[in-house]
C-alpha cells in the first residue's frame, strides 16, 4: 500500500476556543475555515460545469459518430453505386439498346419498303379489278342479248340453247362473286397494309428520336458515375479529414473532462491540508512551538497558493479546450455534412440529388421503353395481321383459277357450239365474236391480277423471313422487354440507393444543425468560467495575507522554511503536486507555478494573480 | 460486461459513453461496495478501477478481488491520477493488468480495452 500521508500533529492541549490563544492563531483560524468554504464552493461549481459539459458531450458524441457513420455511408453507397455491379448493368444496357435500335430500325425500315411495295402493287390491281367486274357485266350482257334473239336461237338449238345459257350465267354469277370477294378481300388488306404501314412509319419516326433519347440518358447514367466517382475521389481525403479532426476533438474532450475529477481531487487535498493546519492550530501556544508552527503555516499557505493555482490553470484551460473543441465538432459535423450534399448534389447549392436527377431519367426512359415493348409486338402482330390478309386475298385469288377455267370452258364451247350451227345471224355473230373477245380479256386480267398477287405473297415472304430474321437476331441480343426489365431492375436499385442517401443526407443536415444550435447553447451553460478564477484569486489572497502576516511578526527570511515539510508531499497523489512541492521546497523565490513554465501563454494569463 | 468502478460522476459518464459506442456493454459503481454486488451477480470480463475512493479504496477492492479465486482471472485496468510509482508497483503487483494515469488519453486506452476484449 503506497503511504497515507498523516499530518504530525503536535500533542499539547488544544486552545482554539479558548479566549488565551495568541490572536494571530484565531485569525489564521478564521482563515482557513473561511477558504475551506469557499474550496467547497469551487467543488459545488466546477462539478456543475463539468457534469453539464459531460452530459452535453455524451449527446455530441453520439451524434457527431452518427453523422461520420452517416458520411461514411453516402460515401459507401455513392462509390458502390457509380463503381459497383449498376455501372456494369448500365454499360451493358447502353450497349444493348444500341443493338436493339439497330435491329429493330434495319427491321423496321426493310418492312417500310416492302410494305410500300405491296401497297403499290394492290394499287395496281384496281384496273384489273374494275375492268375484270365490267367485262363480267358486259358478258351478261351479251348473254341477255342473245337471249333477246331467243326466237331465233330456240327455233335452231331447242332447249339446249336455254340450258348453255343458264350455265353460262352460272359460270359469271360465281366468277362475280369471287370477284366481289376478292375486291373486299384486295380491298381489306389494302387497308391492312395501309395502317400496318402508318404504323410502322409512325414507330420509326419516333424510334430515332426515341429509342436516342433513352440511350443518351443510359450513357448520361454512365457519365455522370464516371464523374461523381472522380469527386468522390477528389473528396475522400477532405471528409476523413475532418472525421480524424472530430475524433481529435473528441480524444481532446475526453482528456479534459478527466480534469474535474482531477481537479477535485487536487482541492480535496488543500481542503485536507488545511484541516490538519486547522488541528495544528489547535494546540500552538506562545510557549509550544508557535514560532516553528507559524513557520510551517507560512510555507503551507505558499504552497496551497501554488497547487491552487495550478488548479486553476487546469480547469480554464480544461473548459477552454472542451468549449473549443465543441466549436470544432459542430464546424466539422457542418462541413461534413455540406461534403456529403455537394457530393450527392447535381449542382453546388442546389438541393436537387444527382441520383434523384437520374432516377427522373431513367423512369422517363422506361415509360418509353414499354412503348417500345408495345411497339415491338405491334411490329409482329401487324405482320402476323397482314398475313392473314394476304392469305386470305390469296385464297379468293386462287379460287380465280377454276372459275376461270370454267368460263375458258363454257366460252370454247359456246362458240364452238354456234360455229357448228352457222346461224347466219349477224348479230349472232358479232356477240359471239365479243363474247370470245371478253372471254380471253377477263383470261388476261384474271393473269395479271395472278401475277401481281405472286408477287405480293413473294414480298410477304420475303417480310417474312425478315421478321423471323429479326426474332433470331433479338434472341441474340435481347429484346426490348428485357431491356425494359433490366432498366426497371437498375431504376429500383438506384431508388433504393437514393432514397437511402437521401434519408442519410437528411439525417446529417438535421443533426448537424441541432448540434450547431445546441453546442451554443452549451456554451452558454457554463456559469462558472470567471467565478472559479475569482475565488482562486481570492483565496490566493487569503494565503498572501496569512504569509505576509506571519512575514512581518517573525521576521523571516523567505530562506526560513519549515523542517518537515516533506510529511505533506504525502498528501499529494499527482506527479504535478509533487512537482510544485519540490518546486517550493528547492527554490527561495518564485513558486508561482513550476509546472507552468513551460506554457507561456498560461503564465500570462497569470501575471495578474498576487501572490505572496 | 465491462464494470467500471469510479467515484467520479464525470469519470463514470464518460467512460461509459465511450465504451458503449465502441459497442461494449457497460455497468458502473460508485464504491468498491456497489462493485462487489454487481460482481456476485454477474462476472465482469473487464474491471476499470479507480483507486481514489470514499470508504474502501481502489488499492483494498483490487486485493479483495484477486484474492477471491472467482475473480482473480478477471483483467483489471487502473485508471487513477495517482502518478506515483509505488502506486503503480502495489497495483501492478497485485495483480492488475494497466495502469492509466488521469487524464487518460483515450484512443490509446481504448485500443487496449479491445486488445483484452476483442469483440
Amino acid at each position: 500500500m503506497p503511504h497515507q500521508n498523516r499530518w504530525v500533529l503536535k500533542k499539547g492541549k488544544s486552545n482554539i476556543d479558548k479566549p488565551d490563544s495568541p490572536p494571530i492563531v484565531l485569525e489564521f483560524s478564521r482563515i482557513f475555515q473561511k477558504i475551506d468554504a469557499q474550496i467547497h464552493e469551487l467543488h459545488l461549481c466546477s462539478s456543475e460545469d463539468f457534469l453539464g459539459l459531460n452530459a452535453d458531450f455524451k449527446k455530441y458524441y453520439k451524434q457527431s459518430k452518427l453523422i461520420s457513420d452517416n458520411a461514411n455511408e453516402i460515401i459507401h453507397y455513392l462509390k458502390e453505386t457509380v463503381t459497383g455491379d449498376m455501372l456494369g448493368d448500365l454499360k451493358n444496357l447502353y450497349r444493348d439498346l444500341q443493338l436493339i435500335q439497330l435491329n429493330f430500325s434495319k427491321h423496321l425500315e426493310k418492312s417500310i419498303v416492302l410494305l410500300n411495295r405491296i401497297f403499290s402493287l394492290l394499287e395496281t390491281l384496281f384496273l384489273p379489278v374494275k375492268n375484270l367486274s365490267q367485262d363480267l357485266m358486259t358478258l351478261k350482257f351479251l348473254l341477255a342479248n342473245l337471249n333477246i334473239n331467243n326466237t331465233t336461237l330456240k327455233a335452231v338449238f331447242g332447249n339446249n340453247f336455254d340450258q348453255l345459257t343458264a350455265e353460262y350465267n352460272r359460270v359469271i354469277n360465281e366468277f362475280k362473286i369471287n370477284c366481289y370477294q376478292n375486291e373486299l378481300n384486295l380491298s381489306n388488306l389494302k387497308d391492312q397494309v395501309k395502317k400496318t404501314l402508318n404504323t410502322f412509319e409512325s414507330i420509326s419516326e419516333k424510334n430515332i428520336q426515341d429509342l436516342d433519347l433513352i440511350i443518351n440518358h443510359i450513357h448520361y447514367g454512365i457519365i455522370l458515375f464516371a464523374e461523381k466517382h472522380e469527386e468522390i475521389s477528389r473528396q475522400i481525403p477532405e471528409l476523413t479529414g475532418k472525421t480524424k479532426n472530430t475524433y481529435k476533438s473528441i480524444a481532446n474532450i475526453i482528456t479534459n473532462l478527466q480534469y474535474h475529477d482531477i481537479i477535485r481531487q487536487k482541492m480535496e487535498h488543500v481542503q485536507k491540508t488545511q484541516k490538519n493546519v486547522l488541528n495544528e492550530l489547535k494546540y500552538a501556544t506562545d510557549g509550544n512551538g508557535l514560532e516553528e508552527f507559524l513557520v510551517k503555516t507560512r510555507d503551507i499557505a505558499n504552497l496551497q497558493s501554488a497547487q491552487l493555482i495550478h488548479a486553476n490553470k487546469e480547469y480554464q484551460q480544461a473548459i477552454e479546450i472542451i468549449t473549443e473543441k465543441f466549436i470544432a465538432i459542430g464546424d466539422d459535423m457542418a462541413t461534413i455534412s455540406g461534403l456529403c450534399k455537394d457530393i450527392s448534389a447535381s449542382q453546388k447549392d442546389s438541393n436537387e440529388l444527382d441520383l434523384q436527377g437520374l432516377l427522373d431519367k431513367f423512369k422517363d426512359s422506361a415509360n418509353v421503353l414499354n412503348h417500345y415493348v408495345k411497339a415491338g409486338d405491334s411490329f409482329t402482330n401487324h405482320i402476323d395481321s397482314m398475313s392473314v390478309s394476304i392469305n386470305k386475298a390469296s385464297g379468293t385469288i386462287t379460287g380465280f383459277a377454276d372459275v376461270i377455267k370454267s368460263l375458258k370452258q363454257i366460252t370454247s364451247d359456246t362458240i364452238k357450239y354456234f360455229s357448228s350451227v352457222k346461224t347466219g345471224d349477224k348479230h349472232i355473230e358479232k356477240s359471239l365474236f365479243q363474247l370470245s373477245a371478253l372471254s380471253e380479256d377477263v383470261i388476261k386480267f384474271e393473269t395479271t391480277i395472278q401475277n401481281v398477287f405472286k408477287t405480293i405473297k413473294g414480298i410477304e415472304q420475303e417480310i417474312l423471313l425478315d421478321i423471323q430474321d429479326h426474332v433470331k437476331n433479338t434472341k441474340k441480343t435481347i429484346s426490348f422487354k428485357l431491356a425494359a426489365d433490366n432498366l426497371n431492375s437498375i431504376i429500383y436499385a438506384l431508388n433504393n440507393k437514393n432514397s437511402l442517401i437521401k434519408n442519410l443526407l437528411e439525417s446529417n443536415f438535421s443533426i448537424s444543425a441541432e448540434i450547431s444550435k445546441e453546442i451554443r447553447e452549451s456554451i452558454g451553460r457554463i456559469r462558472y468560467y470567471e467565478f472559479f478564477e475569482k475565488v482562486i484569486v481570492d483565496i490566493i489572497g487569503e494565503f498572501n495575507l496569512v504569509s505576509s502576516r506571519i512575514k512581518s511578526e517573525l521576521k523571516l527570511q523567505p530562506e526560513n522554511r519549515a523542517e518537515d515539510l516533506d510529511s505533506l508531499k504525502g498528501i499529494y497523489t499527482m506527479a504535478s503536486e509533487h512537482a510544485i512541492h519540490d518546486s517550493y521546497v528547492a527554490q527561495v523565490e518564485d513558486i508561482s507555478d513550476p509546472l507552468s513554465k513551460k506554457d507561456s501563454d498560461i503564465e500570462e494569463d497569470d501575471s495578474n494573480i498576487e501572490l505572496f | 460486461m465491462i464494470l467500471i468502478v469510479d467515484d467520479s460522476a464525470t469519470n463514470l459518464l464518460l467512460l461509459e459513453v465511450v465504451l458503449r459506442e465502441e459497442g461494449y456493454e457497460t455497468l458502473t459503481a460508485f464504491n468498491a461496495n456497489e462493485a462487489f454486488k454487481i460482481i456476485k451477480s454477474r462476472k465482469p470480463k473487464l474491471i476499470l478501477l479507480d483507486l481514489m475512493m470514499p470508504e474502501v479504496s481502489g488499492f483494498d477492492f483490487l486485493k479483495k478481488l484477486k484474492d477471491n479465486p472467482n475473480n482473480s482471472d478477471v483483467p483489471v485496468f487502473i485508471i487513477s491520477a495517482i502518478g506515483s510509482h509505488d502506486s503503480k508497483t502495489f497495483c501492478l503487483d497485485h495483480g492488475a493488468t494497466e495502469y492509466f494515469e488521469k487524464p487518460i488519453d483515450i484512443q490509446p486506452f481504448v485500443k487496449k480495452v479491445r486488445q483484452y476484449l476483442p469483440l
